[in-house]
This record gives structure tokens, sequence and C-alpha cells, in this order.
């Protein structure tokens, strides 16, 4: 059962950003992510989502239910973390959270219970009493987030999480996401991590300019890339234009002083390209090895359909 | 304090910061000061007393909304499953009661100094008409918060519109041509605030029984409310949802157990 329907929902800022006929479901117990860069309306879909928005033209329902106006039987069922976190900074971390967790109907002894696993979880116990306005950003956002899930919603949408917060939390973030998914719940992720989000969601879109561009099983994409790198060379001179023969280059493109190599996941491969590019008299200047990510993945099948049509 | 509802947080929040409180009284003790210790006529002191009401209650709220509303706690409360209407009556009752502090404080010194034959049917009216002047700078406070873009805007609005409640309420002299407008909302609980003060000062507080009745039916009203809401915010269960603390119970197992 979809409890996410998305059905050409367009909506247009004044500006002219925003989405555009986007159409999509979410199945009970998938975890979405929907990666883009900045601008490509990953906010704007997770609003509109969220129920703070209304969508200009097509149709969104979330929990068989019309996505705005939401009704706060529905609204109790979903949990929210938006990019900026809203807290009452004079206030301690666990007077926030306790303010979050009885509104969504918990009450004690359940409520403390809760509460002091998820301080624990986000490691905030040691500075749950103090005021936010003390804390830092990364410690906030956690905040936030455990605020969203502190009641278990049979819908969880968060915009950003893994921004400024630290890999030990992301890490149990993952395996609360998974968990939920195992139990029937679903999971709405915007993110720029592309790597964090491989690891977290069962499916993916790919914005682009308000559009999808592309969308699959995470697993399928993972596999479509295989194990390869992507290398980033720049050179001294900006008049190159030879291309190395070398096993294992999969892609290849120069621009000016700037070489991208897509290649098989060789410990052995950028160092015998670099040894290429000097043998050819090229002066290399930086060399950054990056894995190839869900986002190049989905950028691949994005072209592919492009090239199919 | 353990905030369950948005009324108890707003509260927590105001008396968190002692010296927060401390300005809040402070000032408005401050701007009171010279009508209440320099000799002039009663009227002008009055008028000069309610001014501060209405700079510090008007200003006090839209101000604190357009924070709310820039810091996007307004859109992350829409989220909560709360009604709008519980959410904003929390946000009145809560606005007017940080409010009461410094302006009972403000009036008690009045009635002190300037107060003659001071009698218990006065100062109920006092206080009803002070509490129904707080709950209409509260409302329009907060209504122009939604309407101004920014605070900018907020402080220049606000300035026309204290000035239009103190000509209309007769807070200082309207031009003759304004005397139906002012006659006409005499009414209002700034106009009969006003006319409290001067009474008071002069032994002259007409205690009428509609007065006596919408001052008792205000208060009433108000402080009902505000129980009701400070109650239904304690630790107590919720009522109106189905519980989540089952599962919420096994999702938290299942944390430790992570």
């Amino acid at each position: 059962m979809a409890l996410i329907i998305a059905e050409d929902v367009t909506r247009r800022h004044a500006t002219g950003r925003g989405v555009e006929d986007i159409s999509l479901s979410v199945r009970a117990g998938y975890c979405l992510g929907v990666l883009g860069s900045n601008g490509s309306g990953k906010t704007t879909l997770t609003r509109l989502v969220a129920g703070l928005d209304a969508p200009d033209r097509g149709h969104l329902s979330v929990l068989d239910a019309p996505s705005y106006p939401r009704p706060p039987r529905l609204r109790q069922r979903c949990g929210v973390s938006l990019d900026a976190s809203a807290h009452w900074e004079r206030l301690s971390g666990r007077q926030n959270l306790y303010f979050f967790a009885r509104q969504y109907g918990l009450a004690q002894p359940t409520l403390g219970r809760r509460m002091d696993a998820l301080l624990a979880e986000a490691d905030l116990l040691a500075q749950a009493d103090d005021p936010v306005a003390s804390y830092s950003f990364g410690m906030r956002r956690k905040l936030s987030l455990i605020e969203s899930l502190v009641h278990d919603p049979d819908v969880l949408i968060l915009d950003e999480p893994s921004a400024g917060v630290d890999a030990p939390f992301l890490e149990r973030l993952t395996q609360s996401i998974c968990e939920r998914g195992h139990r029937g719940k679903t999971t709405w992720i915007a993110d720029n991590d592309p790597d964090w989000l491989a690891r977290t969601a069962s499916h993916a879109v790919l914005l682009d300019n308000g559009r999808i561009e592309a969308r699959g099983r995470v697993p399928e994409l993972t596999a479509s890339i295989g194990a390869r790198n992507r290398v980033e060379i720049t050179l001294e001179q900006d008049d190159w234009d030879q291309k190395p023969d070398l096993a294992g280059i999969h892609e290849f493109h120069c621009e000016g002083n700037r070489i991208d190599v897509v290649l098989e996941d060789d410990p052995q491969l950028p160092a015998q390209i670099i040894q290429w590019i000097v043998a050819h008299q090229g002066r290399v200047r930086t060399m950054e090895i990056h894995a190839v990510t869900l986002r190049e993945a989905l950028a691949q099948r994005a072209g592919r359909q492009e090239v199919e049509s | 304090m353990s905030p369950g509802n948005l009324l108890r947080l707003r509260l927590a929040d105001a008396f968190a910061d002692r010296r927060r409180v401390l300005l809040r009284v402070g000032v408005s003790v401050l701007l009171a000061l010279p009508f209440l210790l320099v000799g002039m006529p009663a009227r002008a002191q009055a008028a000069g007393i309610v001014m501060v009401i209405l700079f510090t209650g008007f200003f006090g709220t839209a101000v604190g909304h357009v924070h709310l509303r820039e810091g996007r706690y307004l859109e992350r409360l829409s989220l909560l499953p709360v009604s709008r209407a519980s959410l904003t009556l929390d946000l009145v009752l809560a606005a007017v009661l940080s409010r009461a502090t410094p302006t009972a404080l403000v009036l008690g010194a009045f009635v002190l100094v300037k107060g003659n034959q001071v009698t218990t049917g006065a100062l109920l009216i006092l206080a009803g008409q002070l509490c129904a002047t707080l709950l209409l700078l509260t409302l329009l406070g907060m209504g122009m918060a939604r309407l101004a873009r920014s605070n900018a805007e907020v402080h220049l609005f606000g300035a026309l519109t204290v000035g239009v409640l103190a000509v209309v309420s007769g807070v200082v002299p309207a031009p003759d041509r304004l005397a139906p407008l002012t006659e006409a909302l005499a009414w209002n609980p700034i106009g009969r605030l006003i006319a409290v003060l001067v009474g008071l000062s002069d032994e002259k507080v007409g205690i009428s029984p509609t007065e006596i009745g919408f001052a008792s039916t205000i208060l009433i009203a108000t402080m009902t409310a505000t129980i009701i809401r400070w109650v239904q915010g304690s630790g107590r269960k919720a009522e109106g949802f189905d519980s989540p603390d089952t599962r919420v119970l096994n999702a938290t197992a299942r944390v430790k157990e992570g």
C-alpha cells in the first residue's frame, strides 16, 4: 500500500523555482531518498509532503488523505524534521523534547523512558538539562531529529538530516530507519549526501531543476555502477587533450586544465594515470579520488533514459 | 517546569531568563515612573500610564510574534497534531499573562500613589479592564505581525496603530471632527481603562452593574481558560488521540537493544 502518492504535482515559487509534474509513490516500509543539487526542488517537494504547502496543480496524498490541509489525527502519524531546527532556546533540550512528545500524545512513564533512550542515542544525555542556546549546530540538528522520531511515526519526513550531525549518530539513524522499514513504516529523506542515502534508503529519485531526472531501487542502482572510483585531476597547463590507454578506465573527460576519470576500484590505477600523464609532459597540480555514488548512478540512468527516448 | 502544551512552554520560556523578566518589568516601571511621581493633572497621569501599557502590550506581542514566524516556530507548531484554535488560545493567554505582571505592577503603583477611597468594586473593574485591554492589544499585535513582512514593518505600522488607538480611545485629545468616532468607541477597554484610572484618582468611579458584569466575565473567562489549559498541559495522559504509548514502548526497547 502506498502511503505517499504524488500525481503530476507542481508548485512554483515567485522566483520561478519549485517542482513540476512530479509523480511518485512511496509504499509502506520503503525509505525514499531524494537527491539533487541545491535549488533542485528537494525542500519544496519535502514541504509539500510534510503538509506545509499546497500544490499549485496535481494531487498529493499522504496516509490516504490530501496532503494539505492535514487534519490533526493524520499529523499525529507523521514526524517531520525540517532543515531549520526551531527550538525554544532558553529552555533545555529535555524540555523541548518533552513538549513535542506530549503534543504527540505520549504520557509518563513511557515518555520518560522514550526521551532518555532517544537522548542517549543522540549522545545528548549529559547536556539534556542545559539550555538549547548553549548547543552547537549539530546538537540542535540531532535534537530536532529525535523530536521527529519521539512518537515512532508511521511516516517520517526528514529534510537534510545529515547536515551538521556526527557520523556515529548518522549510523544509528540509518539503523533506526532500516528497522522502521522492517516494521512497515515509511521514511522520506531529502539529502545531499549520496553515500549516506545509499546505505539508508531503499529507493531513490534524482531531482534536477524541479523535475525527476531518474529513479530506482537503491540496490539496483549501486549494482549498476559496480565498484568504481572517480578521479578529478587538475593540471598546470590547460591544453591537455590526450587519453591514457590503460585498462580499467571507463570514462575520461578533459576540459581545460581539468580531467574527470571514472575507473575500476583498483588502488594502483590512480597512480598509474598520474605516471602516464607525467610521462606525457603533463604537470599535475591536484588529484582527488571519490567513490562513485548513488548520484552518479542516478545521473547515468537519467542519461541512458534520455538516449533511449 | 515540564511544558506539556504551548501555554506552559511559552510561560516557561518567558520566565526562564531572569534578566529578561527584570528588563520587561523594569522598562514598564521606568516608563511609567514620571507619570507616578511628577505632579500633573490626574487625566495626564492616567493617559501616560495607559500609553505605557499600549506600547509595551502591543509591541511586545507583535515583535514576539514576528520572531515566532521568522524563526519558523509557527511553521513547526502547525505540524503538531494540535488544533489551530488551541495553539492560538495558548499564544494569546501566554502573551496576556506575561504582559500582565509589569502592567499590574504599574497600575498597582498608580492606585497606591493616586488612589482615593479605593473600593473592591473599583479594583475589580480596573482588573477586568486591564485584562480586556491586554487581550485586545495581544490580538491586534498578533494580527499586525501576520500582516507585516518584517520587524521594521511591525514597528512602522505598530506606531501608527498605537497612535490611532490612543486617539479613538480618548487617551490623547482628538480633533473635534473625530468626536463622533471617539464617542462611539468610548466603550472600548482602553477608553474604559483610562476612565477608571481618572475616576480612581478623582473618587468618581462609576460602578455600574454592567461594568462590574463585564469585568467579572472577562476575568473569569480568562482565568478559567488559563486554568484549563494549564491543567491540560500537566503530565497527565493527553486526551483525544489514540495513545501511541504501546508502540513507542516497543520502539524504545528496540533503541535500547540497538
